[in-house]
């Protein structure tokens, strides 16, 4: 028990929190742009993939890592652009092209590791410097977590996730991308290009997804490794189908998800409770799982509130 | 007087080898007149304004705009000529404003970004000055069908068309909003506004249009003024020869009850209940018809007898048994068989075979089956005698449903249920959609298997099939029976409307009375 | 005479049927589509094998020639093949389901540990010690995918998302159990106690690696083509994955469909993870996610989700493995260059605009399509 209450009044901690969270955001807002022109991206896993070897590499030749967020997000733009038009013009099957694309991406990315480097998994990458606001850190507690040798790109998930609610809710482009997804026919009909609306749509994606991707290798860590995106793009598509379209909310499950990784991370080291770092390694995936099923099943109650088993259970308790 | 506004020189458009849908038309519409353009299904009037509107492109021909040669390559093309389409099926975005929906694509902005209030009072404006009222705010998901269209003829005239084509506007308006759609647009023509009417229904055609051009299997078989034309002539140019007599019903004494319906209600997923203490008896040999628009309870009451739909309160009842709680498959097995209303999605599987359709109702039987596996022969030999039967036309059993045409994927999906009804066939809108060779085939074939001593409930919104087919009717309107009529042929449409409508009511005493 | 006559004249009509049937056509468009799409693929593979090595010839010309150097080679081909023949035939079902279950990827893993397991610590004679394990594996692999399956088809849970969890789930269990449940401490490493002999499969060829495994992934596909192509259950399959609300209509479970789809490919696909580790193995010791469950995906798709077809595009693919594998160790290239051919031929492949739009299409099968063909245009509605 101490163990728990040590880690849970600690703002290293939270710190923690955020920084896992980080990634999952961008990922997840990189779905929810897809989602909303109606198509499920799976893809974003891999693009995480290169765009975190592409941010590493650019930053260690530029020795910048600001060099190397900027080569992470065109890369992940890049990215989105094939995506885009494998599905768009070449009128795909998108969960083949996302399962194509992280094919690729995988062995592309050991592939470049290896032809530069010779080994097979790792590569270096230049960290970023960390912020410090002034005044600000002072705050107790709060300012330990949030204003400390923070790495700015958590910033930016946060302003993020309101400009794409902006985005949406504001902007001509936003309305056009949900007039899309909702039902592109009827939008064609209109005269929009609705295959440019989708490409412009995934491209933004693609570039999120390139933070998240810059972030890992340059933020999280200061190397690429060839495992290090360990299925967080998926988590990231999980958090937005419970957040069902809404950034804010998809982004609170994102920090959700976060924050049971940095649990089972921290976990690792208790004195009380020995449980092994492999079964703790599956709490992350673990509480994806668990809260999907959990968001489903009450949506599925929602829009069937007369499904035959409740129906009988309604009917035998007004008493025959 | 004649200034034409639009004229489409030598149209020629053909959907593969064999398949002509534009024969060389000359069509040419004068300003300011509404101008019918008219045809049985498949003469081409909607691919012929489908190529003025742009969503196609014609191998031959000129469109001549204002005297200008214009080429339409899409959508956006024909708006900055001035052309506007309200299709058939709507086109509109539920989960989106009224206004949202008007001003999408033509958008307008303050400061960069979206300007929804001036999108809003443009459509307040414009309803106003056209006599639409609508509230811009409004969800379409939760508009009537006749608001729906308002919504529809906002966004033509928000890109400034002044030639406006219409396909098949009141095909899904009740009589009584059809009268005010004709004045709306009356208005319209006032204003100095061009409109073509893309139309089948004969009354509507004498009442509003100024001029009529009569299409036939891709060709212009002549252009009228309405005055100056009966509507047999009419109907005769559209068919191409006096129209096929109807079926003149062979009506013997009903026989036992097969499907007994007591109390059946509703609630359903919009708030208001879907159907409201439903009762008829279906007999044995008897054809009863189900008259009402669209969205009246007709489609929860189909999916309530087919087994689709659970959770509701009442009794039904097929031959004495209880259908409540059963599966499709359940109901299936004693004798009941339905044909959907959509049939892309409901009635056949689009990516299999006209085999793998026509036989899904017996795949399971246990005749068909040799051992572990399906006995192809027999199978085969059934697929091939039924579709002989109901005369559709196919180049192999093992070719993909999706490339005949909706007349024969109909009769693919009638074989297969007629065939198998044993006892009760529900027919939802069968001939919705399908040419007039066809229409006749399906009629013949349900018809006869009345006459085999089934029961077959008729559910359509063509009152004409109706009368064709049906000595009794019921109307539904709101969920409720409105009326019970025993003799179609002494009925008015008059009558039938305001039934429909529920301006009429009678007052049902279905149940109180001994059977 | 006339005889001879009349006979060639009815093979003549024979052979111009099978050749102009809408069919055949179809069939060699298709066919012509995959040929160019791998041609392209090897294009920029030999491309990029250009960029990065110091003496391209040898690299390329033991990429493409490696394989086929002697017996032994092209029986590295199979045994590479046999894993992605059971991968494909799982994913197969899965997709002719209508869905996008990726469990099989953590079946394939739990198959292996669970057939690894069952070998060890039953001991069993003959026969059953091979089959015993066999369907233990599959089994497992069964019952673990039955949540995933049931969860999607029950309440609409995004089934490629919670496979996706249930891979590493099951992965870090099978991680955390080899490394200190069933751990051999003797072995110096991370692994289960050695495989008992009997159950190992035993060699198919001389002076290969190909096992029986090989044989029982062919068995499987023609086992899965029937199920799937002949009996009502593999009719009930296909119609659910076609179009639900139609096979409901007809009156077909649709929810036990759905379901028996995807737990039908995971067994599949855990049978293979199961005939991998025993025809391979000597203990059981992943320590990660082998991959071959987003390979049966691809090598399904290439097979145009058909079992017959599986095996030729497994062993397509396993060419390419085997002439990557030689090619990174006679040359200086890394065999991930793989991925980016499979990578390619499966967009390209499964691309329906690619050499299928008009241009190709028109001008050629218009003129070969004498017969009338009706295409629905107005009423046929984006599906996707």
């Amino acid at each position: 028990m101490n163990d728990f209450f040590e880690l849970f009044t600690s703002a290293d901690f939270y710190s923690m929190i955020l920084q896992l969270a980080t990634p999952l955001v961008f990922a997840s807002l990189a779905a929810l742009v897809s989602n909303k022109v109606g198509v499920l991206n799976i893809g974003i896993e891999g693009s995480m993939v290169i765009s975190a070897l592409a941010a590493a590499i650019f930053s260690t030749l530029t020795n910048s890592s600001f060099i190397g967020v900027i080569a992470g997000v065109m890369v992940g733009i890049l990215m989105g652009l094939f995506f885009a038009t494998c599905v768009v013009k070449l009128r795909t099957n998108h969960i083949l092209v996302g399962i194509a694309t992280n094919i690729l991406a995988a062995g592309l990315a050991i592939f470049v590791v290896y032809a530069i480097t010779g080994n097979k998994s790792d590569y270096p990458g230049i960290a970023m410097t960390l912020w410090t606001i002034p005044i600000l850190d002072k705050i107790p507690f709060l300012g330990e977590i949030l204003f400390t040798n923070i790495n700015p790109l958590i910033y930016l998930a946060i302003i993020g996730v309101f400009a794409i609610r902006f985005l949406l809710n504001r902007t001509v482009l936003g309305l056009r991308i949900i007039a899309v997804g909702k039902n592109e026919v009827a939008t064609a009909s209109v005269g929009v290009k609705t295959s440019r609306v989708k490409m412009i749509a995934l491209l933004i994606a693609g570039g999120l997804a390139g933070l998240g991707g810059a972030y890992l290798s340059l933020g999280y860590m200061s190397n690429f490794n060839t495992g290090m995106v360990a299925g967080r793009g998926f988590i990231g598509i999980a958090a937005e189908a419970i957040g069902a379209g809404n950034p804010i909310a998809t982004a609170l499950f994102a920090v959700l998800f976060g924050a049971v990784n940095a649990f089972s991370l921290a976990a690792q080291t208790f004195s009380t409770l020995a449980i092994p770092y492999e079964l703790l390694n599956t709490l992350p995936y673990l509480t994806t799982a668990v809260g999907l099923v959990i968001y489903s099943i009450i949506r599925y109650h929602k829009t069937h509130p007369h499904s035959s088993k409740r129906r009988e259970k309604h009917e035998k308790s007004l008493g025959n | 007087m004649s200034n034409p506004i639009l004229q489409m020189h030598g149209i020629c458009k053909s959907y593969g080898p064999g398949i002509i849908a534009a024969d060389g038309v000359n069509f040419s519409v004068n300003s300011g007149e509404i101008h019918a353009l008219a045809g049985e299904n498949g003469a081409g009037k909607t691919t012929l304004m489908k190529i003025l509107f742009g969503m196609e492109k014609p191998q031959k021909g000129e469109i001549f705009i204002r005297g200008q040669l214009a080429t339409i390559t899409d959508a956006n093309k024909a708006m900055q000529f001035g052309i506007g389409m309200v299709h058939q099926h709507f086109m509109l975005i539920d989960e989106l404003t009224v206004a949202e929906n008007v001003v999408i694509g033509i958008e307008p902005k303050k400061h960069g970004l979206f300007d929804r209030e001036a999108a809003s009072q443009l459509v307040k404006e414009m309803a106003e000055k056209y006599n639409m009222p609508v509230n811009p705010e409004a969800l379409i998901r939760d508009l009537n069908v006749a608001n729906k269209q308002k919504v529809e003829i906002l966004k033509v005239l928000a890109r400034n068309a002044d030639i406006i084509i219409l396909d098949e506007p009141t095909a899904v308006l009740t009589p009584q909003e059809t009268k005010r759609f004709f004045e709306q647009l009356s208005a319209l023509k006032k204003s100095g506004r061009t409109i073509i009417v893309i139309t089948h229904k004969l009354p509507e055609i004498t009442a509003i249009c100024d001029r009529i051009t009569i299409l036939r299997k891709g060709r212009n078989v002549g252009t009228y003024d309405v005055g100056s034309i009966t509507e047999t002539e009419i109907s005769r140019l559209m068919i191409g020869s006096n129209p096929l007599p109807d079926i003149i019903p062979t009506f013997g004494n009903p026989g036992k009850i097969l499907l007994s319906v007591r109390n059946l209600s509703y609630q359903g997923n919009h708030g208001k209940p879907a159907l409201q203490n439903v009762s008829f008896d279906l007999h044995a040999g008897e054809l009863l018809g189900v008259i009402g628009v669209e969205g009246n309870g007709q489609r929860e009451l189909v999916d309530i007898l087919a087994g689709r739909q659970i959770g509701y309160e009442g009794c039904v009842l097929l031959d004495d048994v209880q259908l409540k709680g059963k599966s499709i498959k359940q109901i299936r097995d004693l004798g009941l068989a339905f044909i959907p209303e959509d049939r892309m999605t409901d009635g056949v599987n689009l990516s299999g075979s006209i085999m793998e359709n026509v036989t899904s109702a017996i795949q399971e039987d246990y005749e068909y089956q040799l051992g572990p596996f399906q006995n192809q022969k027999k199978l085969n030999d059934f697929a091939h005698h039924i579709n002989d039967v109901f005369e559709v036309k196919y180049n192999s059993l093992s070719e993909e449903i999706r490339f005949l045409s909706g007349g024969n994927m109909q009769k693919v999906v009638c074989a297969r249920e007629i065939t198998a009804c044993h006892t009760v066939l529900i027919a939802n809108q069968p001939t919705r959609g399908v040419d007039v060779g066809s229409v006749r085939t399906i009629h013949d074939r349900i018809d006869a298997l009345r006459q085999n001593g089934k029961a077959i409930l008729l559910i359509s919104s063509d009152l004409s099939e109706i009368r064709s087919l049906c000595k009794r009717a019921i109307v539904l309107h709101q969920g409720s029976i409105v009326a019970r009529i025993e003799d179609l042929s002494v009925c008015s449409e008059e009558e039938l409307g305001l039934y429909m409508l529920g301006i009429k009511c009678d007052n049902d005493t279905f149940g109180r009375d001994a059977a | 005479m006339t005889k001879l006559a009349g006979f060639l004249s009815g093979l003549k009509t024979l052979f111009k049927k099978a050749f102009t049937s809408d069919h055949f056509k179809t069939s060699v468009i298709e066919i012509g589509r995959t040929m160019l799409a791998i041609i392209i693929a090897y294009l920029v593979a030999f491309v990029v094998i250009s960029f990065v090595s110091e003496d391209s010839k040898n690299a390329i010309r033991w990429f493409v020639l490696g394989p086929l150097s002697s017996p032994t080679e092209l029986g590295e081909v199979l045994k590479n093949a046999t894993p992605l023949m059971f991968a494909g035939i799982g994913a197969c079902l899965i997709i002719k389901g209508g869905h996008f279950n990726m469990f099989t990827e953590g079946a394939f893993y739990a198959g292996g540990l669970v057939a690894a397991l069952a070998a060890i610590y039953f001991e069993l004679p003959g026969f059953l010690a091979i089959i015993v394990p066999l369907a233990a594996g599959s089994l497992a692999a069964m019952v673990i995918g039955y949540f995933p399956a049931k969860l999607k088809v029950s309440y609409d849970v995004n089934e490629f998302v919670t496979s996706i969890m249930f891979n590493f789930i099951v992965m870090w269990v099978g991680v955390w159990l080899i490394s200190n449940v069933v751990i051999d401490v003797t072995s110096g490493d991370n692994a289960t106690l050695p495989i008992p002999s009997d159950s190992r499969l035993s060699i198919l060829f001389e002076n290969t690696n190909v096992t029986t495994g090989f044989l029982i992934a062919l068995g499987v596909a023609i086992v899965t083509y029937l199920y799937m192509y002949r009996t009502k259950w593999g009719f009930r399959l296909r119609m659910t994955g076609d179009n639900k609300a139609f096979a409901r209509n007809v009156g077909i479970n649709v929810k036990k469909a759905g379901v028996s789809s995807q737990v039908l490919g995971i067994g599949v696909a855990g049978l293979g993870g199961a005939v991998e580790i025993l025809a391979n193995y000597n203990r059981f010791n992943w320590k990660s996610l082998p991959g071959f469950g987003f390979d049966g995906f691809m090598v399904a798709i290439i097979a145009k989700n058909r079992p017959l077809l599986v095996p030729f595009a497994a062993i397509f693919i396993g060419y390419l493995r085997s002439g990557a594998d030689l090619m990174a160790f006679n040359a200086d290239v890394t065999q991930e260059v793989v991925q980016i051919i499979q990578g390619l031929i499966l967009i390209l492949v499964a691309s329906e605009a690619f050499f299928s739009s008009t241009w190709f299409q028109s001008v050629i099968a218009t003129k070969m399509f004498k017969k009338k063909r009706v295409v629905v245009h107005e009423e046929v509605s984006a599906h996707e």
